[in-house]
């Protein structure tokens, strides 16, 4: 009775403080749509005007204006000196900017997608996130990596990877992987102005959405910061936690839960490396539940590691074992209704809440 | 033969590289500072290990006394100077070999590879070259760091896991990089270094073309051994370095 009592108050209080939550969440009321192609495009463009060390370099970034459309209009407005063209050399390319960052130029590097950044790997990994601790602090490396990451559609199994796990398990690499418009400015922003290199990990099915962004995202200096997650929809009954192209699923699967009397909390994960365990770990305490979403293979990946989180730090607030929704444990197929079966849905996600509450699953 | 003595000092007259006349022979240009890492008194080595000048490098500084070619001819000033790193180079080579000892004796790990041998060819590049030029080269590399400047005690540090070593320790033999000199590892991965110095040469090249510093003149020379020459990098950094006009050596030492 009192336990009904205590929780009609705490609903009566959180009705109170969500609309300005709310409010705090998008900054201000949303007055203009702009999609994430645009949102980079103009985050490169700021910051390519604000820093003259910063450069582009990659396959078809400048006469094509990029193959995805991102780099549309730089090599116009920069010139061939900091809008490179590459030729079709991921090793060689990525190893010369990360000699470049060396000495304190500001690459970005394009990957047509992350797939071929495995041509890659090794400058990645041993040239540009080791080297800082090889010569004990001095030599930074600020150089940024971008592109395509995950699943498209109808591309097959070699253009078709996540590569979030990979990256993050790695130290001395920072891995974003933005959601929203919001999230692609500020990260993007946020990347090219660290001086440790980033991975950072666009959705290509993203590109093309559109998102309400407030005046403060627009502005030139706005700036997310780096390993904080955010809270894309508050909930008290079990924490989904996602990243890219996931959030905007589990937000579906919220709706949906809603209608079942499940309020569910959403954490768009923003940052992979380094992850936001705090935030994570302080909503499962709220809700005792958790499902962790990713487009990625199973083993060894995202949700393995918060879930590695939770038990090691809030285990005893759990209620129920955690769920993990991950992509299927082939390569991509590529027909179109295999590829739907291999990549999580929104009834994945759906159901695997339903379970952690102990809901009859249908 | 081997024999102690004392380098003499240099007496340090920078020149701009390009300029080659016929009563100059060629200067080195080095700073004010004197030859860091050299050792007023070098260690008498032992009569087994071979210490003579490699026959084509003698043969040339004959040669060129006989036949006066102004281009190559060095003083015997410059060949002190360079023998004297050469020397340095082996006699921490030594000092590694010792440290291999150790190495079976379990006071230090890790990889340990030589250069016994070869000094001639990183001396011979790396003595023409100013402190704001970079080098990058693969594996052994203590040569060549040595002969850009970085103490021998800092090396040998760093190869025995000392705070006091050059990288703190976090580097070890296969990694010693040094921001002061421009040394950019020891690499181990040999085709790892050539994209790296083809970027460190765009670099030079975006700051005197974007960053507008028109003073801007430094060169990057990759070391690598002839069998890199199978790598795709190799080529993919051949290609770019014509393509963009970039101010880099690329150093192919047969290691055979």
């Amino acid at each position: 009775m009192l336990g009904i009592v205590r929780q009609k108050m705490l609903e009566q209080s959180l009705k109170k403080i969500r609309p300005a939550v709310s409010v705090l969440r998008s900054y201000s009321s949303a007055a203009k749509q702009m999609t994430v192609r645009e949102a980079l495009n103009s985050a490169l463009d700021e910051e390519m005007s604000a820093d003259s060390k910063v450069f582009l370099m990659g396959e078809e970034v400048g006469e094509y204006q990029g193959a995805y459309k991102i780099t549309k209009g730089l090599l116009d407005k920069y010139g061939p000196e900091r809008v490179l063209d590459t030729p079709i050399t991921e090793a060689g390319f990525t190893g010369i900017a990360v000699g470049a960052a060396y000495y304190g130029v500001k690459p970005v590097v394009e990957f047509m997608t992350f797939n071929f950044s495995m041509q890659a790997i090794d400058h990645i990994i041993n040239s540009a996130a080791k080297t800082n601790y090889m010569s004990s602090g001095r030599i930074s490396v600020p150089i940024v990596f971008r592109g395509p990451n995950g699943a498209a559609a109808g591309v097959g199994a070699q253009h078709s990877q996540c590569y979030a796990a990979w990256y993050a398990s790695c130290p001395g690499l920072k891995v974003l992987a933005p959601y929203s418009s919001e999230d692609a400015r500020g990260l993007l922003k946020a990347g090219i102005r660290d001086p440790d290199p980033v991975v950072f990990l666009e959705n290509e099915l993203l590109y093309g959405e559109s998102f309400p962004v407030s005046d403060e995202v627009l502005d030139s200096s706005f700036c997310l910061p780096i390993g904080k997650a955010k809270i894309e929809r508050k909930g008290k009954d079990v924490t989904i936690a996602a990243y890219s192209k996931m959030v905007g699923y589990a937000l579906k699967a919220a709706e949906t839960l809603e209608k079942d009397g499940i309020d569910a909390e959403v954490i768009n994960l923003r940052s992979i490396r380094p992850l936001d365990r705090s935030t994570i770990n302080a909503s499962v305490r709220k809700t005792n539940r958790l499902v962790t979403v990713e487009e990625a293979f199973p083993q060894h990946g995202v949700g393995a590691e918060i879930c590695a989180s939770i038990v090691e730090e809030s285990f005893a607030y759990l209620d129920a074992p955690v769920e993990r929704i991950a992509g299927a444990d082939v390569p991509m197929p590529y027909a179109a209704n295999l590829e739907r079966m291999a990549v999580p849905q929104v009834e994945d996600i759906v159901r695997a809440a339903k379970r952690t509450c102990y809901r009859l699953v249908s | 033969m081997a024999t102690a003595f004392s380098p003499s000092k240099f007496a340090a007259q920078p020149s701009p590289l390009n300029t080659t006349s016929q009563n100059n022979p060629l200067t080195i240009p080095t700073t004010a500072s004197p030859f860091l890492g050299s050792t007023r008194k070098l260690i008498r080595l032992s009569s087994s290990s071979n210490l003579n000048l490699r026959r084509g490098s003698e043969t040339v500084v004959k040669e060129n006394k006989s036949k006066s070619t102004p281009n190559l001819l060095i003083t015997k000033e410059e060949g002190l100077e360079l023998y004297e790193d050469m020397v340095l180079g082996r006699a921490v080579g030594t000092a590694f070999d010792k440290c291999a000892q150790m190495y079976y004796d379990r006071k230090m790990f890790g990889l340990v590879d030589l250069y016994n041998g070869q000094e001639a060819v990183s001396t011979g590049f790396i003595k023409l070259l100013k402190q704001q030029d970079s080098i990058v080269y693969a594996y052994p590399d203590h040569v060549q760091a040595l002969s850009k400047g970085v103490p021998a005690r800092a090396i040998l540090s760093e190869l025995l896991r000392k705070a006091t070593g050059c990288c703190r320790g976090q580097g070890g033999s296969l990694n010693i990089f040094s921001r002061e000199h421009n040394v950019l590892g020891g690499l181990d991965f040999i085709w790892e270094g050539i994209p790296i110095a083809t970027g460190v040469a765009f670099r030079s090249k975006y700051k005197r073309e974007v960053l507008k510093e028109a003073d801007c003149d430094q060169v990057t020379l990759a070391f690598f051994w002839h069998g890199t020459c199978d790598n795709v990098q190799f080529y993919e950094c051949l290609n770019v370095a014509a393509l963009w006009k970039l101010p880099i050596v690329f150093v192919v030492e047969n290691s055979v």
